[in-house]
């Protein structure tokens, strides 16, 4: 929880950085649906290479991608371990009751490889776009949503101050916690009841502080003449260039392989 | 005749995150000690590393270099992070944040149930506790700290944390966003807590109110401790002072104006009574005494 | 009708739950263009709810307000009057709602359909106004408390208001960040020609006011220059105030029978008077 710097925006000045948010988000979409129809282990490792490509491109440093890898790493083994153990195959391993399997073996792989893939290409995404550009653009593909009264501009406030207020959400959390903590609460003692019940104690007052930074927040815009309409300044600043359009098609030949790959 | 320590560090570091790239080297070779019954405040800008050698002293952090023995416990001891809490009682910066049980009693209770106490003792405690904060505990045991006002809200939470009966107090910030009436009985608190024997520790920026309360000031720079000694050490250094915008009060900034304009003036004063007689003397012409 | 100040005439206020006592009572005063006001009160005096009657976020129970001419009643005047009149609030954090200060500035200015290059102009001035080029784009969350509050001062002034409300915008500050927040005001408010009406508690802060209002229990109480208010020693201290401690040394002075001159606010000046006898 502390200093969760998960996907934090960094600023640069590279060709990824500089690609319209709207490209980025549609590429991500396209490689999250390739790596979702295919399994073929060659594909995936075209996948994974162009994503390490983009890094570098990115120069947000591999030091700083695998940092945050690290945080989901148990996931990552609960998942791999899951498909060891469940797929059906040649058994290759015994652990009591539990059996491994060659083919969950390699399906684990598999699913490691695209979980990696993922969470890398998502990871860059989030690196390279400041999140008021990422938000603009989700909101500049959603305007078409308009038209069945979907109330896009106010849901893509609601996610322009959720990415604001979250690390100080976060920060805030971890203040109440010590502060419990120096009251004598447990949070990783033997008692799971009691660890669940304390935590109310970090709940209610981030609840309670919550409901009131609401108000000042909605005061705050007030101020400034906020009025839920749409934001065209905003939107026109962006401009599809001549290299997001060689990106996306790029990424489209990329996944018409992926369907060529899987079907044939 | 030896007198144990209280606090006791020695090399004292502290690293965020080692090893990874967000490593951070909060807390530098820190070294001091303090007897029981001191009261010590510290100063720094922010990042300085204030807070962390806060969370060591109550055994939130645990050193990453050197030592520390924090009312007899080792930080290499596991007892460290489980049992220095009730020893150290740690009053954050604007505790009613933390406030979360719906009446008062239980809130200011909520420590010494953890404590493992006794329902009568807890009760003692606690009425006690309110009773050292100037919180009426007949009137006020019963009500919801969300209808208090924010002075009160605030003493209820110090109360919380004096319900511990800790040896060490530490206050950060004990009077962040309080007006006059506020502070003044935050500080009166203090007093009462010092006048008790407890060993005090203030977490500040506010020089000029906090030197009426401490003996000893330690300013911290960078994870290091950039200047130690009493209060009166400080005052002598204005180099310092103005490095780090300590304000001086009003009355000492004119005497220290008027001798650098070449004036007879006494320097020892201490109080604005006595600046003013030392002044009118001057206006009147008379020699200073 | 002043169609250069702020004036409030008769306004009393009232929140419906609770007892029948009014946040403020029957208040009637003038802010004209380009003063620089200080009013002083405890909590509870009802400083924070007169401010937010400024810009209408609160709408008094009886009496009026007008700014520039303008009544504060008429709804298709409000954008117009949020925008001449800006409000800085208490708390840094809950005033900054863009992920980067650089569109948190612009956040203002897109909300009144300013064009892009209007909007960009304004950015730059409000950066370079408040020293924030380095910061432009810092994620708000990593910035100290004074650095957010500037951030927030910032975006108020890429409105282009006539005049800054701003509620005890230093009590959550450290005394460098508070003492540079009060020197950009003083700026803002001798080169910029904008009003500043400064609410806190802490008479300290209200150091450049050249006018003070005391507030008390939704009334006011006293008011005049620093000199004036502040040498109603007792009557301050009936409330719970004390005279911040430069003033207090020249009641002093003035009781032991030396006269100050009335123009003297500063500390050189009075070293200066004293020197001179």
């Amino acid at each position: 929880m502390k200093d969760m710097k998960l996907g934090q925006y960094i600023h640069g000045n590279s060709t990824i950085h500089l690609l319209d948010p709207r490209t980025k988000i549609v590429c991500c979409t396209l490689a999250v649906i390739a790596v979702l129809i295919s399994y073929q282990w060659y594909y995936l490792l075209l996948l994974a290479a162009l994503v390490m490509i983009g890094i570098k491109c990115s120069g947000v440093g591999f030091k700083l991608i695998f940092h945050n890898l690290r945080s989901i790493r148990y996931f990552l083994l609960v998942s791999f371990v899951f498909q060891a153990i469940l797929t059906t195959g040649q058994p290759v391993w015994h652990i009591g009751i539990i059996t491994v399997t060659d083919k969950g073996l390699i399906l684990g792989t598999v699913n490691l490889l695209r979980l990696i893939i993922l969470f890398f290409g998502s990871f860059l995404l989030l690196m390279t776009t400041t999140p008021m550009k990422l938000a603009t653009g989700i909101e500049y593909l959603l305007l078409p949503l308009n038209k069945i009264k979907v109330p896009v501009q106010s849901l893509s406030t609601v996610l322009n101050i959720s990415f604001r207020f979250i690390p100080t959400l976060i920060e805030e959390a971890n203040n109440i916690k010590d502060a419990q903590i120096s009251r004598g609460a447990q949070f990783n003692g033997p008692k799971i009841i009691l660890n669940v019940k304390n935590y109310l104690a970090i709940l209610i007052p981030m609840l309670a502080s919550s409901l009131i930074r609401a108000e000042n927040v909605a005061e705050a815009m007030d101020s400034r003449c906020y009025s839920g309409h749409p934001n065209k300044v905003r939107m026109s600043s962006l401009r599809l260039k001549g290299i997001d359009v060689i990106v996306i098609c790029f990424m489209l030949i990329i996944l018409m392989i992926g369907i060529f790959v899987c079907f044939f | 005749m030896h007198m144990s320590k209280i606090i006791e560090l020695q090399d004292l570091g502290y690293t965020y995150l080692k090893g990874s790239p967000y490593e951070h080297q909060a807390l530098k070779k820190i070294n001091l000690s303090l007897n029981p019954g001191d009261c010590l405040g510290i100063f720094g800008p922010n990042g300085s590393g204030k807070s962390t050698l806060a969370k060591i002293l109550n055994g939130l952090l645990r050193p990453t270099s050197g030592k520390a023995v924090i009312c007899g416990i080792d930080s290499a001891s596991k007892h460290f992070n489980e049992h220095l809490w009730k020893k150290v009682g740690y009053v954050f910066q604007y505790p009613e944040k933390q406030l979360f049980k719906p009446n008062v009693y239980d809130e200011v209770a909520y420590g010494p149930r953890n404590l493992g106490l006794s329902e009568s003792d807890i009760k003692i405690r606690v009425l006690d506790a309110l009773e050292k904060v100037g919180v009426k505990p007949d009137l006020y045991k019963h009500l919801s700290p969300a209808n208090l006002s924010g002075g009160e809200r605030r003493r209820v939470a110090i109360a919380g944390i004096l319900a511990l009966n800790p040896e060490i107090i530490i206050l950060d910030e004990p009077v962040a966003g309080l007006d006059a009436i506020g502070r003044k009985m935050v500080y009166e608190i203090i007093k009462n807590r010092q006048e008790n024997g407890n060993t005090i520790i203030i977490i500040s920026h506010d020089l000029k109110e906090i030197m009426k309360l401490i003996d000893r000031i330690v300013i911290l720079d960078h994870g290091t401790i950039f200047f130690a000694g009493e209060v009166q050490d400080l005052l002598a250094v204005p180099k310092i002072l103005a490095h780090y915008k300590f304000e001086l009060p009003a009355y000492l900034q004119v005497v220290n104006a008027l001798v650098a304009k070449g004036i007879k003036v006494q320097t020892s004063l201490t109080s604005m009574t006595e600046v003013a007689s030392e002044i009118s003397r001057i206006l009147r012409g008379e020699s200073t005494s | 009708m002043d169609k250069h100040a702020i004036e409030l005439i008769n306004v009393t206020k009232k929140y419906q739950c609770g007892d029948d006592i009014p946040a403020l009572k029957d208040i009637t005063l003038t802010i004209r263009q380009g003063e620089y006001i200080g009013i002083l009160g405890m909590n509870g005096s009802g400083k924070s709810t007169l401010a937010r009657l400024f810009n209408s976020l609160v709408k008094p129970s009886a009496g009026k307000i007008y700014i520039n001419g303008m009544d504060l009643d008429s709804p298709e005047k409000l954008t117009e009057i949020r925008q001449l009149v800006g409000i800085v609030f208490q708390n840094p954090d809950d005033q900054l709602v863009c992920p980067v200060v650089e569109e948190e500035i612009a956040f203002g200015p897109e909300n009144l359909g300013l064009p892009v290059s209007e909007v960009n102009n304004r950015l730059t001035w409000a950066l370079q106004i408040m020293n924030l080029e380095e910061l432009k784009y810092h994620a708000p969350h990593f910035l100290s408390g004074g650095q957010k509050q500037k951030v927030a001062l910032a975006s108020v002034l890429a409105m282009l208001p006539k005049y800054l409300i701003l509620d005890e915008p230093t009590s959550m500050l450290d005394p460098t960040s508070r003492y540079e927040l009060l020197e950009h005001l003083r700026k803002i408010n001798s080169r910029n020609g904008i009003t500043v009406v400064l609410i806190s508690h802490n008479p300290e802060d209200l150091f450049y006011a050249d006018r003070l209002i005391v507030l008390d229990h939704g009334s006011i109480y006293l008011q005049g220059n620093p000199r004036e208010v502040y040498a109603e020693v007792e009557k301050l201290a009936a409330i719970g105030l004390e005279p911040p401690d430069f003033y207090q040394l020249i009641v002093r002075l003035e009781e032991n029978g030396h006269k100050i001159d009335d123009n003297i606010n500063t500390i050189p000046e009075l070293v200066e008077c004293i020197c001179r006898k």
